[in-house]
């Protein structure tokens, strides 16, 4: 969920900054030129692949995929890892550079990850021919570019908000940047990580069955995986596999949650830093069963005494005289080249953008063979409007059921995790299923589209309802029962305003996972063949089958207009709702 | 405390510093921050002696903090220098350590990993370093919490792992950031006489024992009066926005000193109507009855707390020492300094030398009903000249009412402190009803009306 999950934290940041529209506007080109690059090296990739893997769908072979599916998700995991410390810790040392890359991030997830999907994965192919290296590494940037940009951001806060007398200890005690991290930076940030990280790690299932397999022109693409089975076990109407599937699938993402993030996430609140015991810490049954474990008792207490022998000094023994040479030395190297490397920035930005103009030139306004900006246009007007109606859907049913379970501990109970397991089944991989079974009861599809868009998003505003609920202070709820409010007059005067920072993320977040799942929701292939193509017009099915059929202009016109759309929308409304969460709405003041 | 023998390598850096320089010292120190710059801290002088405890005695916001950071090199004058045993300081001060007023513990570190930062860096065989670690900890009483995680150890405690951490680096300065302020009373007062037994040893020690090696001054940042004569050889007053120094006070008090001691007690005294008296120079001159239309500069604090003032006085027979109305309302000083500063503004009080009476608007007010105590503030209030002024302005932006970002902007250009004049004001008006705003769109108009509904 690229959109979703960082917009929600981003913008309350973006609220507080001023100005940044140009820098806005530059980021989105350098974005876009790149995109004209890539789709330039899509349209000349012409050869290279032609086989489709087989995808068994024996029950036998599930485990294997299972195992492969869970294989790429790490993989992009540890790649989005990796972006995240360079990007985040760059970010939040250099004032400059922390400019560009903030914002950076926040254009980033909202260009849709199935954009990426036809340049990336032809122009790895042609890197790579011959293989399926080509296509394994697309699958996995694009898995990438689900959970990068959440986690990178989150890393760049928790850095951000690590108290300044931390680093002041650091210059005082000589600790150098290398042990400073280490030290501080990586422990300091280590909740805000791994709590983003679970995050991204289960957003990252979300498009599995799409970038598993899919069609790009005549070429079709699948990889052995849990959601290439998935899909074609859809594909072919096997109800049964189906249901397997779908367990083996909750299987997984449960299993992941529970055996490892969750611990991870137990483990980390040695790193809190406030120093008090907060009244709920997080809770793990595998973390408890661990510590209670007689042996692992017993070797904890050697290491324990190992450990205690062993510590003393950490003294590094050669004072760094040099550095402050070095540093010249760099400085009188640097200037030049990054002087170069900056014009080379801009010539290249130029260039994409060239390309990229050149790309949408030959598009009509209206033409009858394909699409034009007006079905673009035409197609982002319907999906806000399937926005919207999925947002006021959502609230309706979801505030009031989030209000009734937050507010009862023992419903939280059981309630709670019952929902966070249906929230994280990713939806697009029971879409085809819904399809049929709503099409056979001749459900027309216009109405089944935001059906689906629901049911990826809906989730959002449910679990922020929720913790608005938990969160509205006591005594205000006393106040209302003392004055004897009815229950309307009670939710306008009292829930609905202190649930309102909470509702805005909720609704945020789920703006942005409805708007990505435009292009999985507007366009379902419910059987192999044209004939099995059920569509409706907006901007997710321009997007879908654009990839489908080759049509590169269509496809970077339609990602164009919903990043323009998507950005200014966030800046003029959403920013405007959080300043006013930050001032009216705030329960702190 | 035990005095201990700490390790025996001695940090080479130190041996080539002549005694005769201060350890640490500041010339024509400038410190202003942001843009458009506010000047933190101007023209300031100030030594540390070897072999000295000096203190840094001011009301909050004097820039303090700022001035132990510069000192120790962790921010960069805008003016001025610093010179570190009598040579021009670059980067951090090579000779100090410091013990922060929020502790700063790294939570995830034990507490014997936390004094083991303090050696980072130094020139030590590890067996000196754990050696040195192991005495550092005993010296602070915290044997057999070596492998405590700071969350299980109470606010006392994890200070004293400050000290000793600070202390881990045998500094030739410690500097400590007001390092009782987040503690209770009773623990701030064990750790204070604590840490005067650590500066009495220290200072000995530079003719026999050498308990605690390489440490010759303690620099310690305070906003209360007895801590500074309580523990201090000589003690720097300072004065607010922007900070500067007051005057420099030697203290005599003879050890061991006592709280209740009479000598101890007329220090304070001292100290008191000295600062007393640099805020009636500094600024109670500078604005009340500016004749020549100058824009008030006006301190902030609530209307509430004002009259809190006059309500005292008026208790007490209308008239008091200004040291026993501290003593009496438990303020700090320097924010007792602006109540009474804010309320001679308003003619609700009247100084004189040390003492503040109750004027006749004082009283009016304190008689009057409480519908009527805005139409005295009221009155008071436009005895101003930059209420005056704001009104003016807001009557001529017509029926909208005036933008609260320019009227901030054009105050900012007429007096230096435009910004937290208009915040005050503005919260002084309104509780008068004088002026009304609203928060969100920040427009602000005449009258009180729109809130009364």
């Amino acid at each position: 969920m690229a959109i979703g999950l960082v917009g929600a934290r981003n913008l309350g940041r973006l609220s507080r900054r001023s100005g940044g529209i140009l820098t806005d506007a530059l980021l989105l080109a350098l974005i876009l030129a790149a995109l004209g690059v890539l789709l330039l090296y899509g349209r000349q990739a012409t050869g290279g692949y032609h086989r489709a893997a087989d995808i068994d769908l024996s029950i036998t072979s599930l485990p294997g995929y299972a195992a492969l599916s869970l294989a790429r998700c790490l993989a992009a995991f540890v790649l989005s890892l990796l972006f995240t410390l360079v990007w985040g810790s760059i970010a939040a040392h250099n004032r400059r550079a922390e400019r560009i890359m903030i914002p950076a991030l926040d254009i980033l997830q909202t260009i849709p990850v199935l954009s990426f999907l036809p340049p990336v994965t032809l122009a790895l192919i042609m890197l790579v021919p011959g293989s399926e290296i080509g296509l394994e590494l697309a699958c996995i940037i694009m898995i990438f570019t689900g959970q990068a940009w959440n986690m990178a951001f989150g890393f760049y806060q928790s850095i951000r908000s690590i108290p300044p007398s931390l680093y002041e200890v650091a210059k005082i005690n000589r600790l150098g940047s290398v042990r400073t991290f280490l030290h501080i930076e990586l422990p300091g940030s280590m909740i805000g990580l791994v709590y983003n990280s679970m995050m991204s790690f289960a957003g990252g299932w979300f498009f599995l069955t799409t970038i598993e397999m899919f069609t790009l022109g005549q070429r079709d693409f699948r990889l052995p995986g849990i959601g290439s089975w998935l899909a074609t076990a859809q594909q072919e109407h096997k109800w049964g596999l189906v249901a397997v599937g779908s367990l083996a699938l909750i299987i997984l993402i449960v299993g992941t949650d529970q055996l490892v993030f969750r611990p991870l996430l137990v483990w980390a609140q040695r790193f809190k830093i406030e120093e008090q015991e907060s009244s709920q810490p997080p809770r793990s049954w595998i973390v408890s069963l661990w510590r209670r474990s007689p042996i692992v008792r017993m070797l904890r207490r050697r290491r324990d005494a190992r450990l205690a022998v062993r510590h003393g000094s950490q003294s590094s023994k050669r004072p760094r005289r040099a550095e402050g040479h070095h540093t010249a030395l760099w400085c009188g190297v640097l200037k030049p080249v990054r002087g170069l490397a900056l014009l080379a920035g801009a010539a290249a930005m130029a260039w994409g953008l060239y390309e990229l103009v050149r790309l949408l030139i030959p598009l009509e306004w209206s033409s009858n063979q394909g699409s034009g900006w007006g079905d673009v246009l035409a197609g982002l007007g319907l999906s806000f409007a399937r926005v919207v109606a999925v947002l006021v859907i959502g609230s309706i049913w979801t505030i009031p059921m989030g209000l009734i379970i937050g507010r009862s501990s023992r419903l939280r109970s059981w309630l709670g995790p019952v929902v966070q397991v249906v929230a994280s089944y990713p939806a697009p991989a029971y879409f085809v299923l819904l399809t049929v079974t709503l099409g056979s009861l001749g459900t027309p599809f216009w109405f089944i589209a935001p059906l689906l868009m629901l049911m990826g998003s809906q989730w959002y505003i449910l679990f922020n309802a929720m913790g608005g609920a938990t969160a509205i202070p006591a005594d205000l709820l006393e106040m209302s029962r003392i004055q004897q409010l009815g229950w309307w007059a009670r939710f306008r005067k009292v829930e609905a305003p202190a649930m309102f920072p909470f509702l805005i993320t909720g609704w945020v977040t789920a703006a942005g996972g409805a708007w990505n799942t435009t292009i999985v929701a507007e366009y379902v292939q419910t059987s192999v063949g044209p004939e099995g193509v059920h569509e409706t017009l907006g901007i997710g099915s321009l997007i879908a089958s654009a990839t489908d059929q080759g049509d590169y202009a269509v496809l970077a016109a339609a990602t164009l207009s919903l990043a323009v759309f998507v950005i200014v929308f966030n800046r003029l409304v959403w920013s405007r709702l959080y300043g006013l969460c930050a001032t009216r709405y705030n329960l702190q003041s | 405390m035990v005095s201990a023998q700490l390790g025996t390598t001695f940090n080479p850096e130190y041996l080539s510093m002549s005694i005769d320089h201060p350890i640490c010292e500041a010339r024509a120190l400038d410190v202003s921050f942001g843009s458009p710059a506010v000047e933190v801290l101007r023209g300031v002088d100030i030594e540390v002696r070897p072999g000295e405890t000096l203190a840094i005695l001011g009301p909050s916001g004097c820039g303090k903090s700022t001035l132990l950071r510069a000192l120790c090199g962790l921010l960069q004058p805008s003016g001025g220098e610093i010179l570190a045993n009598g040579t021009r300081l670059e980067g951090v001060h090579p000779g100090v350590s410091i013990v922060f007023q929020s502790f700063a513990l790294l939570p995830w570190l034990s507490v014997q990993d936390n004094v083991g930062l303090g050696v980072n860096g130094l020139d030590l065989t590890d067996e000196v370093a754990r050696r040195r670690i192991t005495e550092c900890i005993e010296l602070v009483g915290l044997d057999g919490f070596e492998h405590a995680f700071p969350k299980e150890l109470s606010g006392g405690m994890k200070q004293r792992v400050g000290i000793a951490r600070a202390l881990a680096r045998s500094p030739q300065l410690l500097c400590m950031d007001e390092p009782f302020s987040a503690l209770d009373v009773f623990t701030a007062e064990t750790l204070r006489s604590e840490v005067y037994r650590l500066c009495r040893e220290a200072d000995e020690d530079l003719d026999e024992s050498r308990a605690i090696e390489g440490l010759r001054s303690v620099l310690i940042i305070t906003h209360i009066i007895e801590e500074a004569v309580f523990l201090a050889d000589r003690i720097v007053v300072m004065s607010a926005r922007p900070g500067e120094v007051q005057c420099v006070i030697d203290n005599t008090v003879p050890h061991p000193r006592e709280y209740h001691d009479p000598a101890f007690e007329s220090m304070v005294r001292r100290l008191h109507t000295r600062i007393v008296e640099g805020e009636d120079l500094d600024e109670f001159d500078q604005v009340v009855g500016t004749a020549d239309g100058r824009l008030e500069v006006l301190p902030e604090v609530t209307m509430s707390e004002i009259i809190g003032v006059v309500e005292v006085l008026h208790d007490h027979g209308n008239s008091m020492d200004l040291f026993d109305l501290d003593e009496e309302t438990e303020e700090e000083l320097g924010r007792l300094l602006s109540l009474v500063k804010a309320g001679e503004l308003l003619d609700l009080v009247d100084t004189d030398g040390n003492r503040v009476s109750v004027t006749a608007a004082g009283t009016s007010l304190l008689g009057a009903e409480s519908s009527d105590r805005k139409d005295v503030l009221a009155s008071q209030l436009q005895r101003l000249n930059v209420m005056q002024w704001v009104i003016e302005q807001v009557s001529q932006s017509g029926e909208d009412g005036a933008d609260r970002e320019d009227l901030e902007v054009a105050l900012v250009r007429r007096q230096p402190h435009g910004a937290s004049t208009l915040h005050s004001l503005l919260a002084w008006a309104r509780f008068a009803e004088v002026l009304s705003w609203t928060a969100e769109d920040g427009t602000i108009t005449l009258g009180g009306a729109v809130y009364r509904g």
